[in-house]
């Protein structure tokens, strides 16, 4: 007896005891079998995966019987056992081999029904093993009703079976085993997948002429111009020879792919919507152009909107400061409260694809005129966090027209310039300096604020000066502030300036302890070598009487220490910690601890800066450690 | 001499001429009626459902369709390329379902084969051919068709299933893009099955297909691409079926299945009149390699096309 195994997924319609009619299942030349049929369960109907085993006789499965679970899992460790054991056999058909190592992963994780075979038909019962959703199901659903697999099927053809298999159960399964192109394997389908009520022809009549449209007015004038109602007679053999440079042209024919398409349908979109000669045409390209933009917001797949629109968009002049009339429709799409959000989130996504969100920040990038209507949609969030989000998005708008933003700002009340103050400071661009130059002299001290938290967000050397300059304001809270921000931006520049506030200025000294705390804090995280030489000097700097400036300034250069992020800072304040004094004792301890966590975690992110505008008048919270903006009071 | 050219045993039993008739022609005509049907059906659930605000259409239906379209063609090609002579279906209460459509997926498959395409490629030209109009069945027809079409393909669930419909649908529609792009293949297909249809919709001797295949192939401004119109004659033949052809001994028929290429056995035609203008009710069938003299006007004979490649058996 011929050595094999035989797998063949059937359809037993309405039974689920799998007597009677499930049993057609297919073996081909296989000789009279006593095997083993694994099938699942499907609401009522069975959909089995059969797995007949004919080698010989020699497989033997421990016999099922009952409802008993236990025996049903024997019965499934059995038949995998089986497989594993055909896997490593070298005395088995090579198709069996290739047959179990195609199998088994998923068959590790299938719900499977055993059901026994023999003469009287089938006898059933559940195997549960593992949670997915069994293959079967995904077969029958797409309207498979009958897999064969032939006798001497070669590797590659069963791991593309496989293939299509795992791609179709995300899909269209029937398709993806259609586009497989299976020799060996026969995949049966049903009519009734797509036509659930076959039509029939019955008393329609059939149309023989038809004129749908004038829109092919162009072609028929043509035709009725053209060459005249001739046949192509006698010169037919000559016209429909293939020219010299038909075999290549044809041979260059090629299918887009997905990306490609959705590129080139954005970008013919687009600029139809700019150059068509009919502005009916214009205005519904532009009404479709937003529609695809919705939808590839919605799928995240704005990188295909990016390539399509982009070439178009760097070339669309735009001296009037509207927005093009091919890109208003996508502007009033993205500025809908609901897909600014969808936006917001994809930034905020730290999981996010990177290109996705570089081609999110391009789009918006060319749709400077959102910077109102989102700006508009801000004032009306009431949840920080959504207007956070927001704010991420109106960054993005106004990234290359940072002017908009301004102008739009200073004809908004305070409370939104706040806010729109923070998204300059999002940007990060050199480009906002000036702006926020401008808002940093303001008499409104409110709005100083401001200016010197989106001056810490900008790396740029103009965005320091601006917050030295700060340092001596007269307002306690512009001034925390802009010491806040330079620690944030790290600018080395702003050292001198900070060592003479700090050691030389006699103004200094009368400022609230908070004030000066975040000095000294800043001067030690930007410290450089020599600064950090002075600090523990002054830390080391005992008098015999401990009292005034001086104990204030060795408080002051232990907390700078500890924020310097230098190992042997540790060192030096151990040496400190047991002091007398008990203030520069808990400065020391407090030191310590910032920056044993520095040290242990040198890629902690510093927590997030986003934060309600600071309430003037009321002072800072300090926290357990240097925060580098002010907390919500 | 009528009967010197006549033969009323099927067409499989006249095995003469250099090549054996094709197996009998009714049987074939029944399944690709049926595929056909099935093809109008799904195109008009997909339209209605575009057009629904509470249902969203479904590619995988219309990708099976164009699944068996492709394997319908490739087993035997002149039964669906026969029914293309149907350009529409009035149903009883007078509605008439248009098959343009369908139509064009066939034609375009038909030609992206001929062309040797891979079948997966060729599903994607039938796809394209079959929903290149939905947008002016879908009740947007304020905006140009092109546009509307690709408004009504966006109603489909997954954009990557239907980006290269919407491009070829957007490049198909002179009045809104510039002729399809000389690579994108797809579309330049499309564009030539939606002008073979559009065109042998026409009323009269006008809209015969020889003539318009004629019009196609000498046709060189009309932004169709030259090696696939070939590819296109190649695979319809000189007398497409559906063509009322006037044989060389007087008599009228219609070609059910296109001559094969260099055949010397001509087209396979159905006699409808005999020379005095008698018509012929039975099945009596044109011999192998009788002269085709001319194109003639169906109607002008009485001819139902329809009634031939759609008989209501």
């Amino acid at each position: 007896m011929p050595g094999g195994t035989v797998l063949a997924v059937f359809h037993a319609q309405g039974r689920t005891d799998g007597a009677g009619s499930g049993g057609t299942v297919r073996a081909g030349a296989a000789p009279a079998l006593t095997g083993w049929v694994m099938a699942d369960f499907h609401e009522d109907t069975t959909r089995a995966i059969a797995l007949l085993s004919f080698q010989g006789g020699a497989a033997s499965f421990t016999p099922v019987r009952g409802e008993d679970g236990a025996a049903e899992r024997s019965v499934v460790r059995t038949v995998v056992e089986l497989l594993e054991r055909a896997a490593s056999d070298p005395d088995a058909t090579p198709h069996v081999a290739v047959l179990a190592q195609v199998l088994l992963p998923w068959l590790a994780e299938q719900h499977f029904l055993a059901v026994q075979v023999d003469a009287r038909g089938f006898r059933a019962c559940r195997v549960a093993c593992g949670a997915a959703p069994a293959l079967s199901a995904a077969l029958a659903a797409a309207g498979v009703r009958e897999v064969l697999f032939k006798q001497g099927m070669a590797r590659e053809e069963l791991d593309r079976f496989a293939s299509a298999l795992y791609r179709g159960r995300r899909g269209d399964l029937a398709a993806a085993l259609w586009g497989a192109d299976l020799g060996s394997i026969v995949v049966r389908f049903t009519d009734e997948f797509c036509f659930t009520a076959p039509p029939r022809l019955g008393a329609w009549t059939a149309v023989q002429c038809a004129r749908w449209s004038s829109e092919q007015d162009d072609l028929v004038s043509a035709f009725d111009a053209g060459p005249g109602p001739a046949s192509p007679g006698v010169d037919w053999r000559n016209l429909v020879a293939p020219a010299t440079g038909d075999p290549a042209r044809l041979a260059r024919l090629r299918l887009d792919t997905p990306s490609e398409a959705a590129t080139r349908w954005s970008r013919t979109l687009a600029e139809i919507g700019a150059r068509h000669s009919e502005p009916v045409t214009r205005a519904a390209a532009a009404d479709a152009l937003g529609r695809l933009g919705e939808a590839l917001l919605d799928c995240h797949k704005l990188t295909w909107l990016h390539d399509g629109i982009g070439p178009l968009q760097r070339t669309e002049p735009d001296a009037t400061g509207q927005a093009p009339p091919w890109l208003e429709p996508l502007l009033d799409r993205f500025t809908t409260e609901a897909n600014a959000r969808a936006l917001g989130m994809l930034f905020e996504d730290r999981a996010a694809d990177a290109v996705e969100v570089a081609a999110a920040r391009q789009v918006l990038a060319a749709l400077p005129w959102a910077v109102e209507p989102l700006g508009a949609l801000m004032e009306h969030v009431d949840s920080m966090q959504g207007r956070k989000t927001l704010s991420l998005v109106v960054a993005a708008a106004a990234s290359r027209a940072p002017e908009r933003l301004v102008a739009y700002a200073e004809k908004q009340p305070l409370f939104a310039a706040q806010n729109l103050a923070y998204i300059l400071g999002r940007i990060g661009d050199a480009s906002v300096v000036p702006h926020l130059a401008r808002w940093a002299r303001s008499d409104d001290e409110r709005v100083r604020v401001e200016a010197a938290r989106a001056l810490g967000q900008i790396r740029a050397a103009s965005a320091a000066a601006i917050l030295c300059e700060l340092l001596d304001d007269p307002e306690s809270h512009v001034r925390q502030s802009a010491v806040w921000a330079l620690s944030r931006s790290g600018d080395l520049t702003a050292l001198s300036r900070l060592r003479t506030i700090l050691f030389e200025s006699k103004a200094f000294r009368d400022r609230r302890a908070e004030e000066r705390e975040d000095f000294f804090r800043t001067y030690g995280r930007l410290a450089d070598d020599a600064a950090f030489a002075e600090m523990v000097e002054r830390l080391g700097q005992r008098k015999f009487i401990s009292t005034g400036w001086n104990t204030e300034l060795r408080r002051g250069a232990a907390l700078g220490l500890g924020e310097s992020g230098r190992p042997e800072a540790l060192d030096v304040l151990r040496t400190h910690q047991n002091t007398r004094d008990a203030k520069l004792r808990q400065a020391c301890a407090s030191a310590i601890a910032v920056l044993e966590a520095r040290l242990s975690s040198p890629h902690l992110a510093d927590e997030d800066d986003w934060c309600e505008p600071a309430q003037i008048g009321a002072g800072p919270v300090d926290g357990s450690r240097f925060r580098l903006e002010a907390r919500d009071v | 001499m009528f009967d010197a050219v006549m033969d009323s045993r099927p067409p499989d039993a006249a095995a003469v001429g250099t090549r054996p008739w094709p197996a009998p022609l009714r049987t074939d005509q029944a399944a690709a009626l049926r595929l056909y049907l099935q093809a109008v059906a799904a195109y008009e659930q997909a339209a209605a459902a575009a057009s629904s605000a509470q249902a969203r259409p479904e590619i995988a239906p219309l990708r099976r369709v164009a699944q068996r379209v492709v394997d319908s063609l490739r087993d035997d090609s002149a039964p669906l390329l026969g029914l293309c002579t149907l350009k529409g279906l009035k149903t009883p209460p007078g509605r008439i379902v248009r098959t343009h459509g369908v139509n064009t997926m066939i034609l375009a498959v038909a030609l992206a084969q001929t062309a040797g395409l891979p079948r997966l490629v060729q599903v994607q030209v039938g796809l394209a051919g079959l929903l290149h109009d939905l947008g002016r069945d879908t009740g947007m027809a304020a905006a140009p068709h092109g546009i509307a079409t690709v408004n009504a393909l966006l109603r489909f669930r997954a954009i990557e299933d239907v980006a290269v419909l919407a491009v070829a649908a957007l490049c198909h529609d002179a009045t809104v893009a510039p002729a399809a792009s000389s690579e994108d293949g797809v579309a330049a297909i499309v564009r030539i099955a939606d002008a073979y249809d559009t065109l042998t919709a026409r009323e009269g001797l006008d809209g015969s297909p020889d003539l318009v295949l004629a019009f196609l192939l000498r046709n060189r401004s009309a932004g169709f691409d030259a090696a696939l119109v070939r590819c296109f004659a190649r695979c319809l033949g000189m007398y497409p079926p559906g063509t009322a052809v006037q044989l060389e001994d007087g008599s009228v028929g219609l070609v059910m299945r296109a001559a094969l290429p260099a055949s010397p056995a001509g087209p396979l035609v159905r006699v409808c009149c005999k020379a005095d203008g008698t018509p012929v009710a039975e099945d009596v069938w044109a011999r192998s390699g009788v002269r085709v003299v001319t194109s003639v006007d169906a109607a002008a004979f009485g001819i139902d096309p329809a009634q031939f490649f759609a008989p209501r058996a």
